[in-house]
């Protein structure tokens, strides 16, 4: 990271003008590490930024998979640990066993998830780089790093932009766009 | 105004349906085993009425819940009303066929106090009653419902919207235990209204899909419905997929554990003993298996020809399900399937689009194209 990089923060409280300086921003080369902040979940993003699809699904899966054999195996288990004829059914009794099993797997794919994004979201976190309290209240906000040259012509571009910041980018930079 | 040629030649497919139908079921009726003219007729019968409330149902539940999501495939459903008034045509030549599908009219003895309910003038009053009110209901729904899309304010239909999801969940009720259950005499479920009204609303949500794809491909403006829509109705399918088959379930459990003769007779033609233990399962597949794999992918629910399919699957489904829930109960031993069937189903189908082409009007179509073969013409 060479010193001429710059950490460039727009904040926006109009939608549309924030919108429109996003898909600026994006379509531009020379922009690293481009993330963006809202108080609510933007579906527009998906379309603008598209991304990969996010890992949280293996957390699903396999908490899934997870619920799935434990709902199956755990009573297995301890009707045959402690055989009792109930009703002259079989002591293993699937039928009522897949019941179990259906609660289960939802319980354990929904905590798994929770947990999937609280691991890959790096939650909670402390020091968000480029964050700034108004983005939980009322504005948007748009973080990137740029060369020291284009800050300039970023001003320019967004223009619409409430406040405007630039930064030298800090030398501790782990960041990469959010997963 | 020009017409869109591809509804003129699926006119013309459903209006030959018909005529081949209507001679079947003559054929059928007159013949020398009326039984499963009639057994047919009642599949079919349950099968498209259900199928064209339950188009106004989730038009009604759009309305009610105030879905945005939902203004572009509220025009879609409801245009599945006009078949109502059909349905009642046909229920009232259903009388004709009494003796032959109903056994505790003909065949088997109940007991005194089943006979103040399982009667046939009571049994057709209600019916009539509940399906005339419905009906009607139904239709003042949607035309309300479309004044008040177009700018008319006061009309308010959603206080009328809760009254008819009601009335469904009642008049569907009660056609489940006179059109299924009473058909094995001596089977009870209290399950069974519930299980059928959601099977037919499950069935809807297909056909309503079915159409959105075909509008799609055919007869809407480009920007009518995006992946948006598709996606989200495929989200609540699949839903109440998993809803039907958590149904299946809870009844399944509850008879099995039971035991008892009287109850677990039903089930036991249909998923124990051949030949309809393997219909069964392939039912299953198709309603539920097939259906639930593919919609779990994003993909699967807004990839036109994938949800198309997957709308396609989910009515022969149910199809066969209706098929499954009728039949065995009239004649257990083998699965009565002919030229008779095929025809009298294609008959239905055919008379559900010709009544339906009528209602598809009030949604925006895409003005007829010169295709390349009218072009070609001299």
């Amino acid at each position: 990271m060479s010193s001429r990089d710059r950490r460039i923060k727009a904040v926006y409280s109009d939608y549309s003008a924030f919108i429109e300086a996003v898909e600026t921003v994006a379509r531009r080369k020379g922009v690293r590490g481009l993330e963006v902040f809202s108080p609510m979940p933007l579906h527009e993003m998906e379309r603008i930024l598209p991304q990969k699809p996010s890992g949280v699904r293996w957390f699903t899966f396999l908490g899934g998979l997870t619920g799935l054999s434990f709902g199956l195996l755990f009573p297995i288990y301890t009707v045959l640990d402690w055989p009792l004829i109930t009703g002259g059914k079989p002591i293993v009794s699937l039928p009522l066993f897949i019941v179990v099993a259906f609660e289960l797997t939802i319980l354990f794919g929904a905590l798994a998830t929770f947990l999937g994004l609280l691991v890959l979201g790096k939650m909670p976190r402390q020091n968000l780089t480029g964050y700034d309290p108004r983005f939980s209240e009322c504005s948007f906000g748009i973080v990137f790093i740029a060369d020291k040259g284009d800050a300039g012509e970023f001003r320019r571009l967004l223009d619409k932009a409430d406040d405007f910041l630039v930064a030298a980018a800090a030398g501790n930079d782990g960041e990469k766009p959010s997963p | 105004m020009s017409e869109n040629p591809a509804l003129g030649r699926i006119r013309v497919l459903a209006g030959a349906a018909v005529v081949l139908g209507v001679f079947f079921a003559v054929l059928g009726g007159t013949g020398d085993a009326p039984v499963r003219m009639w057994q047919i007729y009642l599949v079919n019968f349950l099968l498209w009425t259900g199928i064209s409330q339950a188009g106004v149902v989730l038009s009604a539940i759009l309305e009610t819940t105030g879905s945005s999501w939902g203004k572009r495939v509220q025009p879609i459903a409801e245009s599945l009303v006009s078949f109502l008034p059909v349905s009642l045509v046909l229920l009232v030549l259903l009388t004709l066929g009494s003796r032959h599908i109903f056994p505790w009219v003909s065949s088997v003895e109940i007991s005194e106090g089943k006979k103040l309910y399982l009667n046939l003038p009571f049994l057709y009053a209600r019916n009539l009653g509940g399906l005339g009110l419905l009906s009607a209901l139904s239709w003042l729904f949607v035309t309300k419902r479309r004044r008040s899309a177009s700018g008319g304010e006061a009309l308010r239909p959603k206080a009328l919207a809760v009254v008819l999801l009601l009335l469904y969940a009642v008049v569907y009720s009660i056609v489940g235990f006179d059109f299924v259950m009473s058909l094995s005499p001596h089977w009870f479920s209290t399950l069974m209204g519930a299980y059928f009204f959601i099977t037919c609303f499950y069935t809807g949500l297909a056909v309503v899909i079915i159409m959105a794809v075909f509008g799609r491909w055919r007869l809407f403006p480009a920007d009518f419905l995006t992946d948006r829509e598709f996606h989200d109705i495929g989200k609540l399918t699949f839903g109440f997929g998993l809803f039907w088959m958590s149904l299946l379930w809870s009844q399944y459990l509850v008879i099995w554990y039971g035991n008892l003769p009287e109850e677990y007779e039903f089930l036991y033609v249909r998923f124990f003993a051949e030949p309809w233990k393997s219909l069964s399962i392939l039912m299953v597949l198709f309603v539920f298996v097939f259906p639930f794999i593919i919609l779990m992918n994003r993909r699967g629910k807004t990839a036109q020809p994938v949800i198309g399919a997957v709308g396609l699957l989910i009515l022969l489904g149910s199809f066969l399900h209706m098929f499954i829930l009728v039949v065995p109960s009239l004649s257990p031993e083998s699965v009565p399937a002919g030229m008779m069937e095929v025809f009298i189903t294609l008959g239905f189908a055919g008379l559900f689009i010709l009544s339906h082409h009528f209602g598809l009007k009030r949604i925006p179509i895409r003005d007829a194209e010169p295709s390349a073969e009218a072009a070609a013409k001299p």
